[in-house]
C-alpha cells in the first residue's frame, strides 16, 4: 500500500464539511491561466446541466502555478454560478482549489485527485487537461455516464484530430497497448478521462508514486493499469481536441523519453498479461460521431528526413547494438534514398520498436540513451507517414494507422519469443 | 706444497660445496615453489574465468560497457578470462616474491615492504583508469545523442573529444597516483591542454573570425531548423 499524502488542512476542513459526493471532475493545472477559465465553467455547465440530481465537485489540483492560473479558477468560478439553466440543479457545485506536493509534475496532480476521490467516496470522476480549447459541457456527461448507468470502470477519449496531431501516439503507443493488451483504445494518451470510484482507490493503492508516473507517465499508466488488470474499459467520442500551442522549448527526445519509457517500463510489469493475449478486440465507443473540420498542421519533411539520415549515419554504432541486422540493413539503404521515394515499410516500423522494447528489456545499452536514440529514427517514420498522406489523401490516414497496427499484432510472436524473463 | 694446494685449492672449494649444499634446499624450494606457483595460477585462471562464464558475467560487463573497455584496455575478447588473467597474473607475481625469499631473503624483505606499501596505488590507478574508461564511453555517447538530435553538424567528432579528454584526464590522474612524471605529467597536461584552448579560442575570435562566425551562424540556423520540422504534436 502506497504511503498517503497529506492534505492541506483546508481542503482536509472542506472534504470533512462536504462529507460525501457522487462525482468528481478533476482539473490539474500549470500556468494555465490563459485556458483554464474556459475549461472550468465547461465542466461547471457540464454538471449542472447533465448531473443536477448528484452531488458534484470540481477540484483544481495545481502545481505552484506563478502566473495567478487558481486566482483565474476563483474568478471562473463566480461566473459559472450564474449560468443560465433551465433546470436547476439540486446540489451546489463544491469547487476547490488546492496545490499537490510530491514530485512536481501531471501524476503528483492526479494522485490528490485520487485521493480526494476516496476520501469523498464518488461513484465516478473525471480529469481534463486545462489547456483545452475545445472542450464543451458535453464532455463532462460522455466521460461520467458510461461509469455511472453503464457499470464502466475507465472511459478513454476519442477525438478526431488532423492525421499530424499526436504522432507518438500513432506510431508507437496506439499500436503498442492495442497489440499487448488486446484491446483497441485509440487515445491511451489522451488525456481526458473518465474513472470509476473503486478504480481511483485501486490506483491510489499502488506504490508508484515516486516514479516516472508522478511526471508525465501517468495517462499511459491509468490506460495500462486498466487494461492489464482486467477493469472494464470503454471509449468516449469528444469531438475535435484543440489546445493550447504546444510550448517551443519542448524537447522531442525528452518527450519519447518519458512516454515510451513508460509504455517500455509498463511491458516489464505487465508480461505475464500481455504475453498471453494474441488479438485485439474493439472497445465500445459512446457518443455521437461526427466529423469536425481539424486545423491545419505545417510539416517540414526535409528536415525530418535528414535528421533521419544523419541518425542512421551519427548513431550506426548504437543501433548495431539494438536492431537486428535485416532491419539495420534496411534503415542504411533507406538513408541513402532520394526524398521522394522516402519510405520506411510497416513491417520494418514494428521490427524496430519491438527491437528498441528489447533491448530495453534486456538493457542492452543505457536506458536513456537508447530512448533518446530513438528520435532519428521516429522522426523518419513520421516522415514517411506524412509523404504518404500527401500521396494517398488525408481521408486515408486513418487506414494507413489501422495496417500499421495490424502489422504490430502479426509480429507479436517475435517480441514473446525473444523476450527473456 | 701440499699445504699450499690444502689451502688455496681444496678448502675453498670445500667451503663452496658446503655453501652449495647449504644452499641447496632454497634453491629445492624455489624451484617447488615456482612449479606449484604457476600450476596454482593456471588453474585459478581456469576456474575464475569458467566460474564467472557459467553466472554470466561477460553479459554483465557487456550490459555496463566494460566489455569494450576491457577490450580495447586488456585485448581479451572475454571479460570472464580476462578477470581470469588478472588473478593468474597476481598469482604468478605473489610466486615470484616468494620464490625470492628462497633465494635471498634479505633482498625480497625489503622488495616485499615496498612492493606491499606501492600495491593500494596500483590498485587506485586501476579503478581511475578504468572508471575514466566506462565514464568517458557514457559521456561521449550522452554528447553524441544530444548532438544528433539537435541536428548539429560533426556530432561523432565532438563526442570523440568528450571521451578522449576524459580518458587523458584518468591516465594523468592514475600516472600521478602511481608517482611516475608527478610534476612533469601534470604540467604538460596543463600546457598542453590551456594551449589547445587558448589556440582555439584566439584562432575562433581572430584569426578564423569568419569562418567561426560561420559555424557559430550554421549551428543557430540548423537549431532554428531543428524546431521546424512543422506544428507536429507528437501526444
Amino acid at each position: 500500500m502506497a504511503e498517503v499524502n497529506q492534505l492541506q488542512p483546508e481542503v482536509a476542513g472542506r472534504l470533512a464539511a462536504i462529507k460525501r459526493a457522487d462525482v468528481l471532475v478533476g482539473i490539474p493545472s500549470y500556468n494555465n491561466a490563459r485556458t483554464i477559465a474556459h475549461v472550468v465553467r465547461a465542466v461547471s455547465a457540464g454538471l449542472a446541466k447533465y448531473f443536477p440530481d448528484v452531488q458534484g465537485v470540481v477540484l483544481n489540483s495545481d502545481g505552484g502555478s506563478t502566473d495567478g492560473t487558481t486566482d483565474v479558477v476563483a474568478g471562473a468560478q463566480a461566473e459559472s454560478d450564474r449560468l443560465l439553466l433551465v433546470r436547476h440543479p439540486l446540489y451546489p457545485i463544491h469547487r476547490i482549489t488546492t496545490p499537490y506536493h510530491g514530485i512536481p509534475g501531471k501524476g503528483s496532480a492526479f494522485r490528490l485527485i485520487f485521493q480526494v476521490a476516496a476520501e469523498l467516496d464518488v461513484k465516478a470522476c473525471a480529469v481534463v487537461d486545462a489547456d483545452l480549447r475545445s472542450i464543451t459541457p458535453e464532455w463532462v456527461e460522455l466521460l461520467l455516464r458510461p461509469i455511472l448507468e453503464e457499470g464502466y470502470d475507465y472511459v478513454a477519449p476519442y477525438y478526431r484530430r488532423h492525421p499530424y496531431d499526436g504522432t507518438i501516439t500513432n506510431s508507437i503507443v496506439y499500436p503498442l497497448t492495442r497489440t499487448l493488451y488486446g484491446q483497441r483504445v485509440r487515445q491511451p494518451i489522451g488525456g481526458d478521462f473518465g474513472f470509476s470510484g473503486r478504480l481511483a482507490r485501486h490506483y491510489l493503492g499502488k506504490d508508484v508514486w515516486h516514479t516516472d508516473v508522478a511526471r508525465y507517465g501517468i495517462d499511459i499508466w491509468m490506460t495500462t493499469t486498466a487494461l492489464a488488470e482486467n477493469f472494464k474499459v470503454c471509449q468516449a467520442f469528444l469531438g475535435a481536441k484543440l489546445h493550447d500551442p504546444k510550448d517551443p522549448g519542448s524537447d522531442l527526445s525528452s518527450m519519447l523519453l518519458q512516454v515510451v519509457g513508460s509504455v517500455l517500463r509498463l511491458m516489464e510489469d505487465y508480461a505475464r498479461v500481455w504475453k498471453n493475449i494474441h488479438s485485439s478486440v474493439p472497445t465500445p465507443l459512446y457518443g455521437f460521431q461526427f466529423d469536425v473540420a481539424t486545423e491545419p498542421i505545417a510539416v517540414n519533411v526535409d528536415r525530418m528526413v535528414t535528421a533521419f539520415r544523419q541518425g542512421c549515419r551519427d548513431l550506426a554504432d548504437i543501433y548495431a547494438q539494438v536492431l537486428f541486422s535485416d532491419v539495420l540493413q534496411l534503415m542504411a539503404y533507406l538513408a541513402q534514398r532520394p526524398r521522394d521515394d522516402f519510405e520506411i515499410p510497416d513491417g520494418t516500423w514494428v521490427r524496430t520498436i519491438y527491437d528498441f522494447a528489447l533491448a530495453y528489456h534486456h538493457r542492452v545499452i543505457d536506458r536513456e540513451h537508447l530512448l533518446r536514440s530513438l528520435t532519428p529514427l521516429y522522426l523518419g517514420w513520421v516522415a514517411s507517414f506524412v509523404l504518404g498522406v500527401q500521396r494517398q489523401g488525408t481521408e486515408h490516414a486513418e487506414g494507413r494507422i489501422e495496417k500499421l497496427c495490424a502489422a504490430f499484432e502479426q509480429d507479436k510472436a517475435y517480441l514473446v519469443e525473444n523476450w527473456k524473463d | 706444497m701440499n699445504e699450499l694446494w690444502q689451502k688455496a685449492i681444496v678448502e675453498p672449494l670445500g667451503r663452496l660445496q658446503q655453501q652449495v649444499l647449504d644452499y641447496l634446499p632454497n634453491l629445492f624450494l624455489a624451484v617447488f615453489v615456482l612449479v606449484v606457483g604457476l600450476v596454482a595460477a593456471w588453474l585459478v585462471k581456469e576456474i575464475v574465468s569458467r566460474l564467472l562464464r557459467a553466472v554470466r558475467f561477460d553479459r554483465l560487463c557487456e550490459r555496463m560497457g566494460l566489455a569494450t573497455v576491457i577490450e580495447r584496455v586488456g585485448l581479451y575478447r572475454s571479460s570472464s578470462l580476462f578477470a581470469g588473467r588478472l588473478m593468474q597474473g597476481f598469482i604468478l607475481l605473489l610466486t615470484l616474491v616468494l620464490v625470492l625469499e628462497a633465494l635471498a631473503p634479505e633482498v625480497s624483505e625489503q622488495l616485499l615492504t615496498r612492493f606491499m606499501l606501492y600495491l593500494p596505488q596500483i590498485g587506485v590507478a586501476a579503478i581511475v583508469v578504468v572508471g575514466g574508461a566506462l565514464v568517458g564511453k557514457f559521456l561521449g555517447r550522452t554528447v553524441l545523442i544530444a548532438a544528433v538530435n539537435a541536428a548539429i553538424p560533426g556530432a561523432r567528432p565532438l563526442a570523440g573529444i568528450v571521451q578522449l579528454f576524459v580518458w587523458i584526464l584518468s591516465w594523468v590522474v592514475a600516472l600521478e597516483q602511481l608517482g611516475i612524471g608527478r610534476t612533469t605529467l601534470v604540467v604538460t597536461f596543463g600546457i598542453l591542454f590551456g594551449g589547445i584552448v587558448a589556440a582555439l579560442a584566439i584562432a575562433f575570435g581572430m584569426a578564423a573570425k569568419d569562418w567561426a562566425h560561420g559555424i557559430l551562424d550554421s549551428v543557430a540556423r540548423r537549431r532554428e531548423e531543428e524546431k521546424d520540422i512543422g506544428d507536429i504534436r507528437h501526444v
